[in-house]
């Protein structure tokens, strides 16, 4: 028995030399396989981000040239939209952001958005008492008469030719004074719709508001259609509250808004006063076209409750500004932002609305 | 092994000669075996160390490059026509600086994502290729964009700019400057050819950007097409 020892001493010491070597290896193996992965992660990642990326463009394209087909007399047989009364559907209203099936379809899921600018309000075309209710509106109820005096004269300023300083205004003296200073427009022609920041006073005047989705410097129109309009411009007109743009909002999802008659069906008459001057049916041919991958995943902190309608949780797309001037031409571009921020797209936020339209 | 049977303690006996211990050969042999098994794995081990670090590095290296490399195509993607009024002679004009070795523009892609236009300013340093952003506003950036900050993007490249117009016979070159304050307008796409400095030729690959600016016209400014055609 005195002879066994030695040999158990040998058979340990070659287990310890063998799980050492394990060990070793297993570390030399697992470095190497976690450098793999993540090189293949990368890898995979990028062809993710390139395909996305040229879906993307393709479904701009393809939404170009719907616009333009919307230009072409429609095909004679052609299925349309009819509401349960019986009357023709406009389709030049479907461009009112709401998700769009494509005629020449785009990659399943690419969502495709388009909104048309006579659903905005337009800078180049409000008037002065149109701005003044605009920034009453904005200032809430009993808004101070010098506040909204001193707003108007620095807008007035801004927009006007000359660098003459009105009653409470501000001109290039002012606006220079800050940090960095910059010299204001002085022509009423604005680049883009984020310039009013610029102007003293409205970057807290509109804090919070997307402005992309409520003005646009592009079109003729002086009005807004409110079967286009989008919801935070219809937050800014004056006569209309929360409640009445959601119910306006589900009220065009099954009809068309043709007249202020109709608006009257949804908008009380002392509201539908304040808003009148506002409001018109024209479309424009100017575009906001929004394209990005859907998102299909639902949460699961927060399961969607039955029947109801399912909020988009994307709020960024790629999102080009486009002029349709006809049929033979392509689409000309007026801006392009790839990191473009959507208006909100929720569905109406009303259960149900309670209109009784007239036989 | 107490509990051994009568057969296996007969045969321990048998081999208790063999088992006694290992002779000095045998020792030497498997400790050179040993060490050598060692080292191979401890520089095995080394080596991918080393590998892991310098690849780690490059990959971080040109991940940075890459984020860097997509936000300049982004916002040349972005480019936006933007006016100014000039103070002299009271003309409106187009931003767009771009010489072979410098680009400014406008775009509407802001890095911090604020509200706004901004001006892009891209150079050669002497160490790489650096960026400022300035605020658009609604007059010339050119003083704005001097007196901003300069961020080194992308470290040990050199940038050289190309730019793309058409012919009126709808011929289209590549140019190596573009003044839009000339012109009225922007190129039809920027070439961005980033090379590594000389001495960093085999650390570094060389990257490219071909951006398509699709919004080169201004909505109400027209193209100066007489100036384009002229040079």
């Amino acid at each position: 028995m005195k002879m066994l020892k030695p040999v158990v001493r040998h058979r340990g010491s070659v287990i310890i030399i063998v799980l050492w070597t394990s060990v070793l290896l297993t570390i030399l193996v697992t470095t190497m396989a976690s450098k793999v992965r993540l090189q293949a992660r990368t890898a995979f990642h990028n062809q993710v981000a390139a395909n996305d990326w040229a879906a993307v463009q393709a479904a701009v394209n393809l939404a170009e040239a719907e616009l333009m087909m919307e230009r072409m007399p429609r095909p004679v047989g052609e299925q349309m939209e009819i509401t349960d009364d019986g009357e023709l559907r406009t389709p030049a209203y479907r461009f009112n952001g709401q998700p769009l099936s494509l005629n020449y379809p785009s990659r399943e899921d690419m969502q495709v958005r388009i909104y048309d600018h006579s659903g905005k309000i337009s800078l180049h075309r409000i008037s002065r008492r149109n701005m003044q209710a605009l920034i009453e509106h904005r200032l809430g109820e009993n808004p101070d008469p010098n506040e909204v005096q001193r707003l108007l004269s620095a807008w007035t300023d801004w927009t006007d030719l000359n660098d003459l300083q009105g009653l409470d205004g501000a001109e290039s003296q002012y606006y220079q004074s800050l940090d960095p200073g910059y010299s204001p427009r002085n022509n009423l022609e604005l680049d883009s719709v984020d310039e009013i920041l610029h102007i003293r006073g409205f970057a807290e005047l509109f804090e919070g508001v997307n402005l992309d989705a409520a003005f646009t410097v592009y079109g003729s129109q002086a009005s807004v259609n409110l079967n286009l309009a989008t919801r935070e411009a219809m937050q800014l007109l004056p006569g209309l509250n929360d409640e009445l743009i959601e119910t306006l909002i589900a009220f065009r999802e099954t009809e068309d808004i043709d007249n202020r008659f109709e608006v009257g069906l949804v908008i009380p008459t002392e509201n539908l006063v304040e808003l009148s001057r506002w409001i018109g049916n024209n479309t424009s041919n100017v575009y906001s076209i929004f394209v990005y991958p859907e998102i299909t995943a639902q949460s699961d902190d927060e399961p969607a409750d039955e029947g109801e309608p399912r909020t988009d949780p994307v709020t960024q797309a790629y999102m080009k500004i486009v002029e349709v001037r006809n049929i033979n031409q392509l689409p000309r571009v007026l801006q392009v932002n790839p990191y473009g921020q959507l208006p909100d797209t929720a569905p109406a936020r009303v259960d149900e609305y309670n209109i009784v339209l007239p036989n | 092994m107490k509990t051994c049977n009568g057969l296996q303690r007969g045969r321990r006996v048998k081999r208790t000669p063999v088992a006694r211990g290992f002779t000095l050969i045998e020792i030497i042999l498997a400790l050179a075996l040993t060490a050598m098994l060692l080292g191979l794995l401890s520089s095995g081990v080394f080596v991918v160390t080393e590998d892991w670090n310098r690849n780690s590095g490059r990959l971080d290296a040109s991940l940075d490059g890459a984020l860097a490399v997509l936000q300049v195509e982004r916002a040349l993607v972005g480019a936006f026509p933007h006016s100014y009024t000039d103070v002299e002679s009271l003309s409106r004009r187009i931003y767009f600086e771009g010489e072979d070795s410098r680009l400014g523009f406008v775009s509407s892609v802001s890095p911090q994502r604020s509200a706004g236009l901004m001006a892009w300013q891209l150079y050669n340093g002497e160490d790489g290729v650096y960026l400022k952003l300035a605020p658009a506003f609604s007059d010339d950036p050119v003083e704005r964009l001097e007196a901003a900050e300069a961020v080194l993007i992308l470290p040990d490249y050199t940038a050289e700019f190309r730019y793309l117009y058409a012919e009126l016979d709808g011929s289209k070159e590549w140019r190596d400057d573009w003044q839009g304050d000339e012109f009225l307008s922007l190129p039809l796409a920027v070439y961005v050819n980033f090379t590594p400095l000389d001495g960093f030729d085999d650390q570094l690959e060389p990257l490219e950007i071909v951006a398509r600016i699709q919004a080169n016209q201004h909505r109400s400014i027209r193209p100066n097409v007489m100036q384009q055609t002229s040079l």
